[in-house]
């Protein structure tokens, strides 16, 4: 027996015995290992291994090129007729390339879109182990979400072996101040911890205890740049507005650049008792809360210890039952069922879904054309697969061929591609809000997905052309007799596909634009034109404070003539309000409500139009403590027949807080909210201390004059505190910026659809009209006059496009109809816009259509006939 | 008539060489040293089944032994036709270097 020494490694000499031809005998295996044993003798087993690992390896690609060298001679002759067929007929190539490319660059768009809402806070490196605290407790009537209180944390870190480490945060608005004027920053106070859970390494500064120090800060890359410029800023001081004195912050640290997809968006980090003091440890208070646990798998038990711990106290402190829930961070972006206080920007899977929708259809529709062209392109070559049958050419072989020009055709496009794509990409970042790069080498997955996707994209287009190509029979194939039978049907069937996803997208355009100048346009119940939002929360937390500032900047800018008036509410329009959940009186019924703190002037300033009763009036100095002015809404949902001096306390049970309010007038429902809500039941009444967070200003002097009119006034009053302003119908506006954006994708994609199903229907039109041309030239010789060519040519393919808004409707009618349950004033869905549509697309086939047909009709006869 | 690729020239008059002795190792051997370039089994096994099948070398097996992990040895001899294209290959070379000697080269060079 051989001593194991002796023997040569196993896995090398199976790859040697695979990799030669297949006839081999032992005599083979016997050589090598007897030099094998001759090389351990000599040299030693080391050097021997290596020998015969090298040769194992280098036998790989030698064995490939010749076992393959044939068929890749073979494949560099397909692709010199595929080249060939290309120069020969750029018409049909440019329409196949183009159609093509534009389909996979609307992919590679909406590739990166998933690709960086996949990835979002993928950048921490703990990102499976980082998990947000939530407790909810039922109080038997609703369930309240609430955040652990402070000590929590502690505890979570001390008892729970599981749990490696915790940070609470708050989000922080704050306005900080350098040099010049100060900024509105967002940002955290956090523990120090933060840093060691989540993954924000610092370029700048040093990471160890960076935000031990009360007075320590650390900014972003951005943040610091809009602060202090390029320079360094570590050491500096950096002034932060907290409760309307400027604290001087030392700046310890700048983190490096954050990825844009990261849920935890912030310009600043401080310590969390920096901003909070002592008073952060008050346990009345409740902090958002993020865990690291120790790995993985300690998500479960850990769990499992809640109700006996720590979900008792909750139940305890808020007098119901309790429970804490842990949400994973990863995933969170896409996941529709959590959200947190501290991270509110959210993404929705349901838009991953439609554009990706929407980038295939495309790109099918592509496919389609390049499957229609290449078989109506395949008479012209049946000599060719004639003769290559005849020269020993299996149905495998042409089957092959054909697959490769298309996959040849993809790859074509693909280059093109990029250039298309890069030129889409800065409207695509606009319209989805991102900033995504073409970045293909940052990791493989890129490469990968085009690879895949190239090679797809040439198989399903040369798919049904191989099928026809290779089944035929080779003498068919010369007598050039051949049938398509079934090719009719099939294409017919691929061109109603195409115009039915255009007919889709065109109607879902225009119903969306419908939707859009519905809610732009429609009478809000309040007057939005010419009045400037001016938000005061920026001028002092403290009451007194931003009540004398609000009346001052009152008193002073009513004396411009260009200035007609001024009101102040606590919540500002087009947004939400503040919810209320009161009890009826009778039962368990709930009464939700709306409510809003405004000043005397409000409804006259905005225009609302009162129903009954009176405004509130400076006249009655008890109207600040006792009266409520509420909306038609409110009266109808609570059935009252003579609402003007009811009480409220009389409609509820447990609401101390207004009960001896009274109601003094109603007000005609005007829409606070976008359109896409319902308007609630609500209640107005005044500021007992009248303190504001937004000034509605009425002018009806110039824009530009009033700005600066305001601007100087404030910039007196608060020299401090940044101005902003914005104009009420913008900020209306603002609320439909999505559906203008998605709007926009949406009637790209339809033009795009469009122009690639037209571009393919022109081709094969062509194709048509010089199949028949001859038959045209003798039906001309008898006497047919041109419409009647136009009409013969075109009557086939306006049948299809009949038939695809047919098919189309539908489905288009079903989707338009759940878009606009999204909105609670919504436009009725009218057959006129159906006939539009189906109207355009018909208009534009036959337009295309006829382009060939008028031509064809228009020749002398006798070229046509002659020709052959 | 097949022509003879370079290596499959050398494989023929190795195993015309060795005689008796022509199997795997040993031709392995003596090609290397013609060559002054190591061929391995993978490549030269492509070279023995091409001359078999082009009938200029035949195979026979010899006796297992205990060495070799128990496999026989295979041995080549050239047969007929191998040993004519030899020859003809041989005159081929001739005539290709006819006129060329040694000192010829020495001659250009210097």
């Amino acid at each position: 027996m051989l001593s194991k020494k002796l023997r040569p490694p196993r896995i090398a000499l199976w790859l040697l015995t695979r990799m030669c031809f297949p006839d081999l005998d032992e005599g083979f295996e016997g050589d090598i290992e007897e030099d094998f044993e001759e090389r351990v003798n000599t040299l030693g087993r080391k050097k021997a291994v290596f020998w015969l690992w090298i040769h194992a390896l280098a036998a790989v690609p030698k064995f490939f090129v010749q076992t393959n060298r044939w068929r890749f001679y073979m494949f560099i002759n397909y692709l010199k007729v595929a080249i060939r067929n290309m120069r020969r007929n750029k018409g049909y190539s440019f329409i196949n390339i183009t159609g093509l490319s534009l389909g996979i660059a609307c992919c590679m768009l909406v590739f990166f879109f998933v690709q960086d809402e996949k990835t979002y806070d993928r950048f921490h490196e703990n990102l499976d182990r980082i998990y947000y605290m939530e407790g909810y407790v039922d109080l038997g009537r609703f369930a309240i979400g609430v955040s652990p209180e402070p000590s929590l944390a502690g505890r979570m870190r001390d008892e729970f072996p599981e749990v490696e480490n915790a940070v609470r945060m708050k989000k922080e608005e704050l306005l900080l101040k350098n040099e010049g004027d100060a900024v509105k920053m967002n940002g955290f106070s956090a523990d120090p911890s933060f840093l060691d859970i989540f993954t924000f390494p610092l370029a700048l500064g040093s990471g160890e205890g960076a935000l031990d120090g009360l007075s320590s800060i650390i900014l972003t890359d951005k943040a610091s740049r809009i602060l202090f410029g390029e320079k360094n800023p570590v050491g500096e001081t950096v002034s932060l507005n907290i409760r309307d004195e400027y604290v001087d912050f030392i700046v310890s640290g700048v983190t490096q650049p954050i990825p844009d997809n990261t849920s935890l968006r912030f310009d600043f980090l401080v310590n969390i008792r920096s901003v909070r003091g002592e008073e952060v440890e008050n346990n009345r208070d409740s902090l958002p809360t993020f865990l690291l646990l120790s790995d993985k798998e300690s998500y479960g038990p850990l769990i499992a210890k809640f109700p006996q711990t720590i979900d008792k106290d909750l139940s305890v402190r808020y007098k119901g039952k309790g429970a804490y829930w842990l949400y994973p961070l990863a995933g969170y972006h896409l996941d529709s069922k959590n959200s947190s206080i501290v991270l509110p920007e959210k993404g929705n899977i349901a838009y991953i879904y439609i554009l990706s929708g929407i980038a295939m259809l495309i790109l099918l529709t592509a496919c389609i054309n390049t499957t229609n062209l290449s078989i109506g392109r395949f008479l012209n070559r049946m000599k060719e697969v004639g003769m290559r049958k005849v020269l020993g050419a299996q149905r495998r072989q042409i089957a092959r061929q054909f697959l490769f020009e298309s996959v040849v055709l993809s790859v074509f496009s693909l280059g093109l591609a990029f250039i298309v794509s890069a030129l889409l990409m800065p409207p695509f970042n606009f319209l989805v809000g991102k900033e995504l790069t073409l970045n293909i080498f940052g990791n493989p997955l890129p490469g990968i997905f085009l690879f895949l996707l190239t090679i797809c994209v040439g198989c399903v287009a040369g798919a049904y052309p191989s099928l026809i190509a290779s089944r035929s029979q080779s003498i068919e194939l010369f007598r050039e007799r051949f049938k398509l039978s079934g090719k009719n049907i099939f294409s017919r069937a691929l061109i109603v596909f195409q115009f039915a996803a255009s007919i889709f997208l065109i109607i879902g355009t225009l119903f969306m634009d419908k939707q859009i100048n519905f809610m732009l346009s429609r009478d809000l119940g309040y007057e939005s034109e010419k009045v400037v939002r001016i938000p005061l929360e920026n001028i002092s937390k403290d009451i007194k404070r931003n009540q004398l500032f609000f009346a001052g900047y009152k008193n002073k800018i009513k004396g411009y003539s260009s200035i007609k008036s001024v009101c102040g509410a606590k919540y500002s329009l087009s947004s939400s309000w503040m919810t209320y959940v009161a009890y009826m009186d009778e039962g368990e019924k709930r009464f939700i409500f709306d409510r809003n703190y405004i000043d005397h002037d409000y409804i006259g300033v905005l225009g609302i139009q009162m129903l009954q009763g009176r405004n509130f009036s400076r006249e009655f100095p008890s109207d600040l403590t006792d009266s409520a002015v509420v909306n038609e809404k409110f009266v109808e949902e609570m059935g009252i027949a003579d609402p003007i001096g009811k009480y409220l306390g009389e409609f509820f049970k447990e609401s101390s807080d207004f009960a001896n309010f009274r109601i003094i007038g109603v007000v005609k429902d005007f829409n606070y909210e976008s359109l896409s809500k319902k308007i609630s039941p609500i209640v107005l009444q005044l500021n007992k201390d009248e303190s504001y967070d937004y000034a509605y200003v009425k002018f009806s002097g110039s824009i530009q004059e009033t700005i600066k009119i305001l601007e100087r006034e404030y910039k007196e009053l608060a020299p401090h505190i940044p101005f902003e302003f914005s104009f009420l119908d913008e900020q209306v506006a603002l609320q439909y910026q999505k559906e203008k954006k998605w709007k926009s994708i949406i009637s790209w994609a339809s033009l795009f659809a469009v122009v690639i199903a037209c571009s393919g229907l022109f081709g094969l039109t062509l194709l048509v009209v010089t199949k028949r041309t001859k038959e045209i030239g003798i039906r001309k010789v008898l006497g047919a006059p041109v419409s009647s060519i136009v009409r013969l040519i075109s009557r086939e393919f306006i049948w299809l496009v009949a038939l695809a808004n047919l098919i189309a409707w539908p489905v288009v009618y079903y989707s338009t109809h759940k878009f606009l349950q999204n909105y609670a004033y919504r436009i009725p869905i009218d057959i006129w816009t159906f006939l539009k549509a189906g109207f355009l697309a018909l208009l534009i086939a036959f337009l295309t259509v006829s382009v060939h047909a008028v031509r064809a009709g228009v020749r002398n006869p006798v070229d046509v006939i002659k020709y052959e | 008539m097949n022509e003879l690729t370079k290596l499959e020239e050398v494989v023929m008059i190795a195993i015309w060489k060795l005689g008796d002795e022509a199997y795997g190792v040993e031709i392995k051997k003596k090609v290397k040293e013609i060559l002054e370039k190591e061929y391995f089994y993978n490549t030269l096994y492509t070279a023995f089944h091409q001359l078999v099948r082009k009938r200029y070398i035949t195979k026979h097996f010899g006796e297992p032994t205990s060495v070799r992990g128990g496999k026989r040895k295979v041995y080549f001899q050239l047969t007929k036709s191998g040993m004519n294209v030899l020859e003809k290959a041989f005159e081929r070379q001739r005539r290709i270097w006819a006129g060329v000697s040694r000192e010829s080269f020495k001659k250009e060079q210097a």
